[in-house]
């Protein structure tokens, strides 16, 4: 019989939902486990970037494709989204946020990494560097709730037509990333690219030095370390549009000026040089 | 504002739970045909005198971002500063409340300007609330989730523990009992649900009580009753004669306040680990062993005097 006075049946609900919470934290750290073992294994392959020259990038590229790293991130990323389908996402996202920006980040650094080492990508097409939020979704089959607005972008439109900025779903159910998750893969894509400028003269001066007997044609060119560097600073003058709070966001905005710097640098010391 | 509003057929099929654009007055009076393609909180973002951003550009894509971490940044604001009104007022309503005096039978007396008071609370409280479902409400009608909840739970948590502990107190007082959460749940969802001839529920959002918040605004009532049983720890008299060596009000707040002690006693609490939620259940219960004690304690000094003059 019920108490009259105190209902003693929201008790026993509390007791249900910190249970179930347990079992829940347990399943998602399990799925998160999974992805983050999949993610070192690609971040490892992609290291070996550091010590490849330009012309031989396509060969990681396709090693990243032929060792079935893409699926299994995705199946690693459905496997997260099946455990959290139907619950309260905004509960638990922290437990999953930093490693799903880290997969958007390989995504944006393979995606970088194929067009520079595409022949046919000229330096001046900088937007194709950067893997937009749709391309990232579509291949990661992860929701994004800035989809929409890179559909309606991308096909012509007039500008008095009226929209509206989707920022948050509390309904989306499942797994999904949006602006903060992107920016911050973007954030570690520059970080990345900085030391990877760096490495590129090493590497193309070895390769060199190696082929000095052979004509012109064959010698890699220090085009790439110039084309970062333009690449982050559209980045970086990117970020500077947004109006940061004081979060974690700002904080890692604030080391990218090292990055730019860094690069600036390489650029200048080939330039001084007359390597390029 | 010259953003491009995009045709719901364009949303890519890879995409089960399709998101829709939508603005928050236009939530609970138009509803999109298929239930999965809910919206919640949306915003539109700050124009800045920005032409259409084109997000295949880098700088489109940036003007994109500004705008979505702007709609973010307001509306959070927006539901903290209700959250802050909701608290204030709640206190204002616990504070008329705590003013109520006992008559001579030792009944709860509601005077007219107490009774003002409290529906002046109310009143800012289901204006600030309706003020921010479209920000923060979610839909209950879906079979999700019961513990569903937007992502400015937290900024509104402190306001709904405040309100609970109001009409958890004013329930007291009034009919002796403590309040359900479904009771709560109602009272604020017929607040906040759209004007109009009888919605569906499926057709409006509500401001989530989550049992976390109910139950902590619990643990705040009991602070509450403590200081009114303390209060009015005096024996009942008419013409002279003592009724009653103490209100029957006080014990039965400290029944209840036992009773609450007997349901905290069992709750296994070793699984809550991180959770961000019901990490104030320590403080909060260690605060209520107190009160729970000085109850006891006045009583107890009650009862001492009337042995020491018989």
């Amino acid at each position: 019989m019920p108490n009259p006075i105190l209902d003693g049946s929201v008790f026993e609900a509390l007791q249900r939902e910190i249970d179930v919470n347990a079992l829940t934290v347990e399943l998602i750290k399990t799925e998160v486990a999974k992805l983050d073992d999949v993610l070192r294994n690609c971040t490892a392959l992609l290291s070996r970037v550091h010590s490849t020259a330009p012309s031989q990038l396509s060969r990681i590229i396709a090693e990243y494709y032929d060792s079935g790293y893409a699926q299994k991130l995705t199946d690693a990323l459905s496997g997260l989204n099946n455990i959290i389908e139907g619950k309260p996402v905004y509960k638990y996202k922290p437990i999953w946020t930093s490693s799903l920006q880290q997969v958007i980040y390989v995504i944006l650094y393979v995606h970088f990494l194929s067009r520079v080492s595409d022949k046919t990508c000229t330096a001046s097409e900088f937007a194709e560097l950067l893997a937009t939020p749709k391309d990232v979704s579509l291949t990661l089959k992860v929701k994004c709730t800035m989809t929409n607005q890179a559909i309606q972008y991308t096909g012509s439109h007039t500008d008095d037509q009226e929209s509206k900025v989707v920022y948050d779903l509390n309904d989306l159910d499942g797994l999904w990333f949006g602006t903060e998750e992107y920016l911050h893969a973007i954030i570690s894509l520059i970080n990345e690219l900085s030391r990877l400028s760096v490495n590129l003269v090493t590497t193309i001066s070895t390769t060199n030095a190696l082929n000095k007997d052979q004509s012109d044609t064959v010698k890699e060119n220090f085009t790439l370390p110039v084309m970062i560097n333009t690449f982050i600073k559209s980045l970086q003058s990117g970020f500077m549009m947004l109006n940061l709070k004081n979060d974690s966001l700002r904080r890692r905005f604030d080391s990218i000026k090292y990055d730019v710097k860094k690069t600036e640098d390489v650029v200048y010391d080939l330039a001084v040089r007359g390597l390029l | 504002m010259t953003l491009a509003k995009s045709p719901k057929n364009e949303v890519p099929n890879y995409q089960p739970a399709a998101v829709v654009t939508a603005t928050a007055d236009t939530i609970g009076q138009k509803r999109v045909a298929e239930a999965h393609e809910e919206v919640a909180c949306s915003k539109q973002a700050r124009g800045h005198g920005m032409n259409a951003p084109r997000i295949d550009s880098i700088e489109g894509l940036f003007q994109y971002c500004r705008g979505s971490l702007d709609a973010h940044h307001d509306i959070r604001e927006k539901v903290i500063k209700a959250g802050r009104d909701v608290t204030n007022a709640s206190k204002k309503i616990i504070f008329a409340l705590q003013s109520v005096r006992l008559d001579s039978q030792g009944k709860v007396l509601f005077t007219a300007s107490i009774n003002s008071n409290i529906d002046k609370g109310y009143t800012i409280i289901q204006e600030k609330l309706q003020s921010i479902v479209g920000e923060i409400g979610v839909n209950f009608s879906h079979g999700v989730h019961p513990q569903k909840r937007s992502k400015y739970q937290h900024q509104i948590s402190g306001g709904i523990q405040e309100f609970v502990e109001a009409v958890s107190l004013e329930c007291y007082l009034r009919e002796g009992r403590i309040i359900t959460l479904r009771e709560v749940q109602n009272r604020v969802s017929e607040w906040v649900k759209p004007k109009g001839d009888n919605p569906h529920p499926s057709e409006y959002k509500t401001i989530p009580i989550t049992i976390e918040d109910f139950i902590l605004g619990l643990f705040d009532l009991t602070g509450e009753l403590m200081r009114f049983s303390i209060s009015n720890l005096k024996p009942v008299t008419a013409s002279k004669e003592v009724v009653d060596p103490i209100p029957s009000i006080c014990t039965n707040m400290l029944n209840v306040m036992r009773e609450f002690k007997t349901q905290f006693d069992q709750l296994n609490l070793t699984e809550l680990g991180r959770n961000q939620d019901l990490k104030e259940f320590a403080k909060k219960r260690a605060v209520f062993e107190a009160s729970l004690q000085k109850v006891e304690f006045g009583i107890y000094g009650v009862f001492m005097r009337i042995n020491e003059m018989t």
